[in-house]
């Protein structure tokens, strides 16, 4: 990649950064035009002339998160590799036709076609295969249309008010005339100079908060249309709820839940998720969690929900300490794993063994009736014994 | 390289961004250097995030000091409003004033004009940057750590830059600072301040850039030793702990070492002093668990073995 001459001339320097802005939208990094406008100036001012400092103007404007900062370079040099290609052949091809082209694999695209053939060779997807696991627990799922997802939320709802209504010992005040606050008034009279008016105050409510990890890792597939399904009727019913959803890597989904249409949230979810239905790595995901997260969305208000089967394929020993330490600042965790509703089932996958003492409420979630049950148990403070719905 | 016809004669080049650094111990590398040049010359926010102790917080003290201006710093915290970081009156002051005057002479409205004037007035960290007669650097620290609320009113500020006070009027900027924003990740910022910002993200250094930061800031350490704490602290940072030391507890740790005239690491001394870097008993018990892994992927050979 060395004898690559990536920077163009002036004439098609608008060109190759309009193309690369273009590049950067397949990888969900979001370039506005306003950004495009200063970066041109930008290339203006910086009198670049060797390829790393172009690359670091192109970084410095267009990547606005940790994300994209940290996969910049990648990017970067994959598409300056298959825009020289690209060149390299038009090149040929106006130079010199008769010359023999089998150097050279790709011919001469068309932007829309390359830009497709990147986004092939980004994303290795595949079908998910089918599993025969349990095709009972699968037909439950299936009965979950539209409808029940509407019954879902609604039930969610009826249960989110008392997750709301947790009064906390600290008062805030009130224009109505409820209960006097003499402490409020002194200090009101001492400010003023003057008593001008009484003030009053209630208590001040103490929202539950939650934070929800599911698993959409491939051993999930099955119960995916309902994992979908129970991910958006949560974050529809309650807003003090955090979404994530994990397989080998950790996302935050919250803000695509709030913004779409449920159909429309899974397919940029499953768009900017590359490893949807892949293998999973709880323990490394949760320990992502613990070091980005912990301290925004976890206290001891937050019920954790983690929603996964516990097939791990990854540290155990690493998986066992993330739980221990959110076991001890969170208020409680509720495990909810679709096998359990199986009669034969045991918890002795390794991942679930690991993660198995530091949780408070282990649940099948199969159906809805066991899910009721769960979300009783969400409000209530954290029991000593573990507590285990199954039915 | 040295200077291009844009450049206004004032606002410092590429090249002497790179100088300040050096000048001020600061070890950067280009792509810090390249984001702040860009902040200044189109003039836009520079929002930077990452780990603690990495060095945010110093790249705007390096930026005032290449200004040659000010630095005013607010920094956020839950339940910051307008009134601590904009303005607000001198209540007791006031107060005070209405005792002192005689109140037959004056007329209620001459009381008033006066108790409202700018006399009064307590100016916070943001109407001080915008009033200053030159442009100064406003360091916004910790901004992730400031409800959303304060987000959106920063948001208005900083385009439209002017204030208005219901009892004084408009206040339009004199100059327009250089800010700077940091953040901890705390909380995901909003996509409208992102957008606004130019990004820079700055991850704990490589143990190179690491040990050049350990001579730069203690330039008599022996050379082994600063090797030793560079390879271990990167070795440490790939342990899964609860709190990740940063740059400035290296620095301690070396400092204490270089004091206590060690001229290299064993696992004697690591155990004797590791509280200058972990300040949790987990991590603390976790690393000693896994020193000798640590030691041995390191190269530092234990004395005592």
């Amino acid at each position: 990649m060395e004898e690559r001459n990536a920077i163009p001339q002036e004439r098609s320097l608008v060109e190759y950064v309009l193309r690369f802005c273009q590049f950067l939208r397949t990888k969900s990094c979001p370039v506005g035009t306003a950004v495009i406008v200063d970066l041109l100036e930008a290339l203006r001012l910086v009198p670049f002339r060797d390829e790393r400092r172009f690359k670091r103007v192109l970084k410095a404007l267009l990547a606005r998160d940790r994300r994209s900062f940290e996969h910049f370079d990648e990017w970067y040099d994959t598409f300056a590799f298959y825009h020289e290609k690209e060149q390299q052949s038009r090149r040929k091809e106006r130079s010199d036709p008769t010359r023999d082209r089998q150097t050279l694999s790709l011919p001469s695209h068309s932007w829309e076609e390359l830009k497709s053939w990147y986004r092939v060779e980004s994303s290795e997807e595949e079908l998910p295969a089918y599993s025969p696991v349990d095709t009972w627990t699968r037909k439950d799922f299936r009965l979950l249309d539209e409808q029940e997802v509407r019954r879902l939320e609604r039930l969610l709802r009826r249960h989110v008010q008392r997750w709301i209504r947790r009064r906390s010992r600290l008062r805030k005040v009130t224009k109505r005339v409820s209960r006097f606050d003499l402490r409020r008034t002194v200090q009101r009279r001492l400010r003023r100079g003057t008593l001008d008016r009484f003030v009053f105050s209630t208590p001040k409510e103490k929202p539950l908060r939650i934070v929800l990890l599911c698993d959409v890792s491939r051993s999930m597939d099955i119960y995916s249309r309902f994992v979908v399904h129970f991910l958006y009727a949560f974050q529809g019913a309650y807003d003090k709820i955090e979404t994530f959803v994990f397989s080998t890597r950790l996302y935050r989904i919250t803000d695509l839940l709030k913004q779409y249409h449920i159909r429309q949230a899974f397919q940029r979810i499953s768009a900017e998720v590359p490893q949807w239905s892949g293998g999973t790595d709880i323990g490394t995901c949760l320990w992502h969690f613990i070091r980005q997260y912990r301290h925004i969305y976890v206290d001891k208000r937050t019920v954790v929900l983690i929603l996964s089967d516990g097939w791990d394929c990854g540290d155990r020993e690493a998986l066992a300490r993330a739980m221990q330490l959110l076991h001890r600042s969170a208020a409680k965790i509720i495990w909810l794993n679709p096998l359990a509703g199986n009669p034969q089932f045991r918890p002795d996958v390794i991942g679930m063994k690991a993660a198995m003492p530091y949780v408070d409420v282990f649940a099948s979630a199969h159906n809805v009736h066991t899910l009721i049950k769960v979300f009783r148990q969400i409000p209530r403070g954290r029991s000593k014994r573990q507590i285990v719905i199954r039915s | 390289m040295k200077s291009s016809p844009e450049k206004s004669t004032r606002s410092p080049s590429l090249d002497d961004i790179r100088q300040m650094f050096e000048q001020q111990g600061y070890i950067s590398d280009p792509q810090i250097e390249m984001s702040l040049y860009l902040a200044l010359q189109l003039r836009k926010p520079l929002l930077i995030e990452g780990p603690a102790g990495v060095g945010k917080t110093a790249i705007a003290q390096v930026m005032a000091q290449a200004l040659h201006t000010k630095l005013i710093r607010l920094q956020c915290y839950e339940g910051l409003d307008a009134t601590h970081a904009l303005y607000e009156w001198n209540y007791p002051r006031q107060l005070l004033y209405l005792q002192i005057i005689d109140r037959q002479s004056h007329s209620t409205d001459a009381i008033e004009a006066d108790l409202f004037s700018e006399k009064f007035l307590l100016r916070r960290p943001l109407l001080q940057a915008i009033s200053h007669p030159h442009p100064v650097v406003l360091l916004i620290d910790e901004i992730d750590r400031a409800d959303e609320e304060f987000e959106s009113f920063l948001l208005e500020l900083l385009s439209e830059w002017q204030i208005t006070i219901p009892e004084i009027g408009t206040i339009r900027a004199q100059s327009i600072p250089y800010v700077i924003l940091t953040g901890n990740r705390t909380r995901e910022l909003s996509e409208a301040l992102r957008r606004r910002c130019l990004y820079l993200w700055i991850d704990y250094p490589s143990p190179d850039k690491e040990l050049q930061i350990i001579h730069a800031h203690i330039p008599h350490i022996h050379r082994q030793l600063a090797q030793h704490i560079a390879a271990f602290m990167h070795e440490l940072r790939q342990l899964k702990l609860e709190k990740t030391p940063g740059i400035s507890e290296t620095i301690d740790w070396a400092q204490t070492l270089a004091t206590l005239h060690y001229d290299h690491l064993d696992k004697h001394i690591i155990e004797q002093t590791l509280g200058v870097i972990l300040k949790n008993w987990e991590d603390m018990r976790h690393t000693r668990d896994s020193l000798s892994d640590i030691l041995e992927k390191t190269g530092i050979q234990s004395r005592f073995l």
